[in-house]
């Protein structure tokens, strides 16, 4: 028995893992926790690609500021010195990209006025405010008459101005940004003005203001959990002992990810405490078949150990090999944080089997014999209660009559339902804001009052000339004009769709006021040039005046690419799924005929709307990949375990009918399958498995022993399906307090799995076992001949 | 059955007819006749109160009730999902004999009132910034790089010359088939005593002068009298044909490009530009002019039909007037 080999080479092998789990401790010591944005989109995607190519003209790193004027609109001195004193604070910044500062004030920001014999370029407001009301007149003049050029910048009712910087995310510091940034919208708010601010810092640096909060949330569901576990093991002395085993198997899960030199995104902490939960159910399993096996035995401690790592061992194998299938194949959509979930979550699962079934008994070896504290029957009402109502549901399974098949019934209906909700399952954020937080949350709260004017979003069609050159030896070939027509065009079709707000290419907003500038402000000039020398001339006068780097915005510099940039309302699914469309039909529509299209390689889409595009394109595929690998492994293995494809198949069954609860619910209150979200319903497919795994194994075990079917189901119940109770008990106990959470995120998740703990518990310890007794499958009975069943009243097992 | 034939072929023109007006982009459902980024260069309305108005990208907006309600379609189509710029859109003194003059050498015409549009072919891919019409056989148009062209046979064939120094022409008004002005940068004022054939430089005409304003308007009430306006708030005037040519006080320094217009009364002009400026000015300077500022945008061309009046612009701009100019609404675009 295997039990009896770990027995007998117990302290070589003790020694070896404790060293194992004290380079992990070490390792662990040296997790970073921060969270790096990109990790969040599939690293191969062409929208990814294109992101980090594109990066540096305008990174998802942005911080936006909106100045509104409570009272008026903005053209009063005080508003337009905040608008000024906040760009020249966001210059000074660290891991700031000074060239992407724009403001009213920036001097980057500038208008062109057409003068008899030259051509005058200058900034709105910069370098001073303007101090007389004639000024500020003036100013406020010039910016409604070149409104659709600032629409980024100020609002259409002129009450609200912007101030954007983007940051280099390698250099940044979301902790200390996002608490500068506040220090700045106290500091520039009174009476008279809002300030709001957001961007994706700000819905990441969130997460370091409610780390503490927490932090203290998980440190409360693990008091929970162990609470949870002294009320079910407290009659022995050694029931602390899972406590040390899931410490030390998450001390192997967060080494790994020290290691590995992941970062740890303290949003995700609700994904290794669900790991810490399942180490711990695993322990408790092992230790109450342990108690079980004292109780058989007489106490003869290392005989009850060997038994219980033997017999415990095979089924203990299969659940964990099934808790790593349901989180590692969410690996495979190249998304850099599922990745490192999957990898590190299934190293942090493979050290519990380690923990649980190999140093756990090893450790109660050591240990004295447990001792017994508690002796006799409780009087409390409430237990008796209770154990009248384990008593009828236990009964249920093996009572004959038309309940069975009714329930068995029921559940095919469920199942068809949660297939129907799954393939209906929506990608992406359908809402808009951020899903991490509560939508009476300040984070979207904001976002919801700046983007009611401001577009939030942007997303990059870039065109690319397929034989870059420079004419003439000055004049980049990107200039053609039919390229530019092509990206005015492109403009005029994009514009249509509502939800996006603006199109920004150097043919709108370079070309044609420039050559409308260059011709004595004839509206008619706002055309594209007649030529590459017209359009190069136009460029090179543009990029002569203004500051240093802007002319990159528009073309990089290899003068090769030029850059379509999107303003859309928001990340949704539905908008970003729009736009795709739209600029797949652009392309196809000119494909055949427009002499630009065919000079360029088209290619979208970048920037922020891009990345959030590119993981909706790899989600749905990654979910459907994850659930159908998952059961592929459920029935590959729990057909060699049980030599059964029957067995197989019935697990498959049960684990659709548990889990596709999960779409459901998400159906129900609108969640759909985004980054955040597809970890967890990943974890919960593999999780709840594990109780059927248990309990069936527990009826086979019993009928293998000569058990007659009815008695054995009966006696698996009562034993194992206790063991399951308080499984359940202790994941749904700790998961508890994050329904709690200030991120809606962890609410979700948790009411989620909670859902699904209860789902396939009721399958694996209800459903399962009354099909079983009811249909008899040969498997279960092990090669044996069915014993009839007998009509003696059902006896209890000790647990 | 000839009944329901009739049924089926109504209806299939009517989808037709829908198409044609609503165009080729299948979201245009819910923007109006007019969207905030289209620019409109040219308004023009027909002695049968017809209102034609043309812009970028092909737009012909027409209006059959005082320019309360207009319906769009485009024009001049360049391939799928592009059309070229329309720049002016002109009719002869009939209603029916009609210009449109745009980019890369296009030149529309419509002989029935603006019902239908043929492309004629010029040989230019110039812009042509005005076609003007003298009469049903006799037509002038001028554009960029010293375009100057004419016709004689009602446009089957397009004549063109490049002025000397390839100066721009922004504008050109006959006042009979043979006399005729063009006006464009540099200060450049040039005569044709000959439809067009030929043209005499009155004023400007030298590029090393690349502080003079440019001129974008010009009108002539009658072989003596005529006026110029254009870059810089410079309008001048001529009473002897364009022998000479004064200033006239226009009260701003904003550019004039909008096409100098007869008012509802018979001694006023109108002309527009830069900023929304709106200038009401009188042919015997005998009042200040009246500059107002109904918008901000680009006003390009105004037009008036009695004491109704239309101005159109950049921006999706299309502003009516009741009351002979004094105020201005923008019209709802539905």
């Amino acid at each position: 028995m295997i039990g009896e080999k770990i027995l007998r080479y117990r302290a070589p092998i003790g020694i070896v893992l404790l060293a194992i789990s004290a380079y992990m401790a070490y390792a662990a010591a040296h997790i970073t926790i921060a969270t790096r944005f990109v990790d969040f989109f599939p690293r191969t995607h062409p929208n990814v690609l294109l992101y980090h190519k594109y990066e540096r003209y305008g990174g998802a790193q942005t911080l936006t500021f909106m100045i509104e004027a409570r009272h008026g609109d903005i053209f009063t001195y005080p508003t337009l010195k905040k608008i000024q004193d906040l760009t020249f604070v966001l210059d000074k910044m660290p891991a700031v990209n000074h060239q992407s500062i724009r403001s009213l004030a920036s001097y980057r920001v500038t208008y062109a006025v057409a003068l008899p014999g030259f051509l005058k370029s200058q900034p709105y407001m910069y370098p001073s405010v303007p101090k007389t009301q004639a000024g500020i007149d003036d100013l406020k003049r010039e910016v409604f008459v070149h409104r659709r050029d600032l629409r980024n910048l100020v609002s259409p009712d002129t009450r609200s101005a912007l101030v954007t910087a983007s940051f280099y995310e390698g250099e940044l510091d979301y902790r200390k940004l996002f608490n500068r940034a506040q220090d700045l919208v106290r500091q520039y708010s009174d009476a008279d003005t809002n300030v709001y601010v957001v961007g994706e810092p700000i819905i990441r640096g969130y997460g370091y203001y409610y780390f503490p909060t927490i932090v203290t949330i998980f440190i409360i569901s693990v008091t929970v959990m162990i609470f949870i576990l002294w009320i079910s093991l407290r009659e022995r002395s050694t029931w602390w002992t899972p406590i040390i085993t899931g410490s030390l198997s998450a001390l192997w899960g967060l080494g790994f990810v020290g290691i590995m030199d992941y970062t740890f995104d303290p949003v995700m902490l609700v994904i290794p405490f669900i790991l810490t939960a399942r180490d711990m159910s695993h322990g408790i399993q092992w230790q109450g078949r342990y108690y079980n096996e004292l109780d058989r035995v007489g106490h003869r401690k290392f005989e009850a150990i060997a038994a219980t790592t033997s017999d415990m061992l095979p089924p203990g194998l299969l659940s964990i090999l099934a808790d790593i299938a349901g989180i590692i194949f969410i690996s495979f959509g190249g998304i850099p944080v599922l990745q490192h979930i999957a990898l590190a979550g299934s190293v942090w699962l493979a050290g519990s089997l380690t923990m649980v079934f190999i140093f756990q008994p090893i450790l109660m070896s050591y240990l004295p014999t447990p001792q017994i504290k508690r002796h006799g029957e409780s009087r409390n009402p409430i237990i008796l209660w209770l154990k009248r109502v384990i008593d009828k549901l236990v009964a249920f399974p093996t009572t004959p009559g038309a309940a069975r098949p009714i329930a068995i019934g029921l559940v095919f209906i469920f199942i068809l339902w949660g297939i129907g909700s799954g393939l209906r399952a929506k990608v992406g954020y359908t809402t808009p804001g951020t899903p991490l937080y509560r939508q009476s949350a300040k984070v979207n709260q904001d976002m919801r009052h700046v983007g009611e004017v401001f577009p939030l979003d942007e997303g990059w069609a870039i065109t690319s000339a397929k034989e870059p050159k420079l004419i003439q030896g000055q004049y980049p070939s990107v200039l053609d004009p039919d390229i530019l027509r092509m990206q005015r065009d492109l403009s005029q079709f994009l514009m249509l769709d509502r939800n996006v707000t603006q199109v920004v290419s150097v043919a709108d907003n370079l070309m044609l006021p420039f050559n409308r500038m260059f011709h004595y402000s004839e509206p008619e000039y706002a055309s594209i040039p007649g030529g590459i020398l017209d359009a190069g001339s136009l460029f090179y006068l543009f990029s002569q005046n203004t500051a240093p780097g802007e002319s990159e915005l528009w073309v990089n510099d290899q003068y090769d690419d030029s850059i379509v940039r999107i303003y859309v309302t928001d990340h949704t699914y539905a908008t970003l799924n729009k736009l795709t469309d739209r600029l797949n039909e652009f392309r196809d529509r000119r494909q055949g005929w427009d002499p630009g299209m065919k000079q360029v390689d088209f290619k979208f889409l970048g920037g922020i709307a891009g990345l959030y595009a590119a993981a909706n394109d790899v989600l749905y595929q990654l979910d459907f990949i994850n659930i159908t690998f998952v059961l592929g492994v459920v029935l590959l293995f729990c057909c060699v375990t049980y030599r059964s494809l029957v067995a197989g198949l019935l697990f498959v069954i049960s684990c659709v009918a548990a889990n596709f609860g999960a779409f459901i619910y998400m159906r129900l209150v609108n969640i759909g399958i985004t980054i955040d979200t597809i970890p967890v319903i990943s974890l919960g497919i593999g999780l709840g498995v594990d109780y059927g795994i248990y309990t069936v194994s527990r009826i086979l075990d019993e009928c293998r022993a000569g058990e007659p079917l009815d008695r054995a189901v009966t006696t698996a119940l009562y034993g194992t399906g206790a063991a399951v109770f308080m499984t359940f008990a202790t994941i749904v106990g700790g998961m508890i307090p994050w329904v709690f959470s200030p991120l809606l995120f962890h609410n979700e998740m948790s009411v989620l799995l909670i859902i699904l703990m209860f789902t396939n518990m009721i399958v694996g310890v209800l459903i399962l076992p009354a099909f079983i007794a009811w249909v008899q499958p040969r498997f279960i009975f092990g090669g044996r001949q069915p014993t009839p069943r007998h009509e003696e009243p059902l006896r209890e097992a000790a647990t | 059955m000839l009944a329901f034939a009739i049924v089926i072929a109504g209806a299939a023109i009517l989808s037709i007819g829908h198409a044609a007006t609503t165009g080729e982009d299948r979201d245009e459902a819910g923007w109006g006749f007019v969207r905030p980024w289209d620019s409109l260069y040219s308004v023009t309305v027909l002695p049968s109160g017809k209102w034609l108005s043309v812009g970028a990208e092909g737009v012909l907006l027409t209006s059959s009730d005082s320019g309360k309600n207009w319906s769009r379609q485009r024009l001049a189509k360049r391939g799928d999902l592009s059309w070229y710029d329309l720049f002016s859109i002109r009719f002869a003194g009939d209603g029916k004999t009609g210009y449109i003059g745009g980019e890369h050498g296009i030149i529309l015409k419509t002989d029935d009132g603006g019902e239908t549009w043929a492309e004629q072919k010029t040989g230019t891919q110039e812009l042509i910034f005005r076609v003007v019409p003298v009469d049903a056989q006799h037509a002038a148009a001028a554009g960029s790089n010293g375009l100057l062209m004419w016709t004689e046979d009602g446009g089957q064939n397009w004549h063109s010359q490049t002025f000397k120094n390839g100066i721009t022409f922004f504008d050109v008004a006959f006042t009979d088939p043979r006399n005729g002005w063009a006006v464009g940068e540099f200060a450049t004022i040039a005569h044709t005593a000959d439809g067009g054939k030929t043209w005499q430089l009155q004023a400007g005409g030298d590029r090393s002068k690349f502080r003079l304003p440019a001129y974008m308007t010009v009108i002539f009430k009658d072989a003596q009298h005529g006026w110029a306006a254009g870059q810089g708030g410079v309008i001048v005037g001529t009473a002897d044909g364009g022998a000479s040519w004064k200033p006239v006080t226009s009260s701003t320094d904003l550019a004039l490009y909008a096409s100098l217009v007869p008012g509802p009364s018979g001694d006023t002009l109108w002309v527009a530009g830069d900023e929304g400026v709106l200038i009401r000015m009188s042919t015997t300077g005998a009042v200040t002019p009246v500059v107002s500022r109904p918008t901000f945008s680009s006003l390009t061309e105004v037009a008036f039909a009695g004491e109704v009046g239309v101005t159109v612009g950049t921006d999706g701009t299309l502003l009516r007037s009741e009351d002979g100019g004094k105020t201005w609404h923008a019209v709802e675009s539905k």
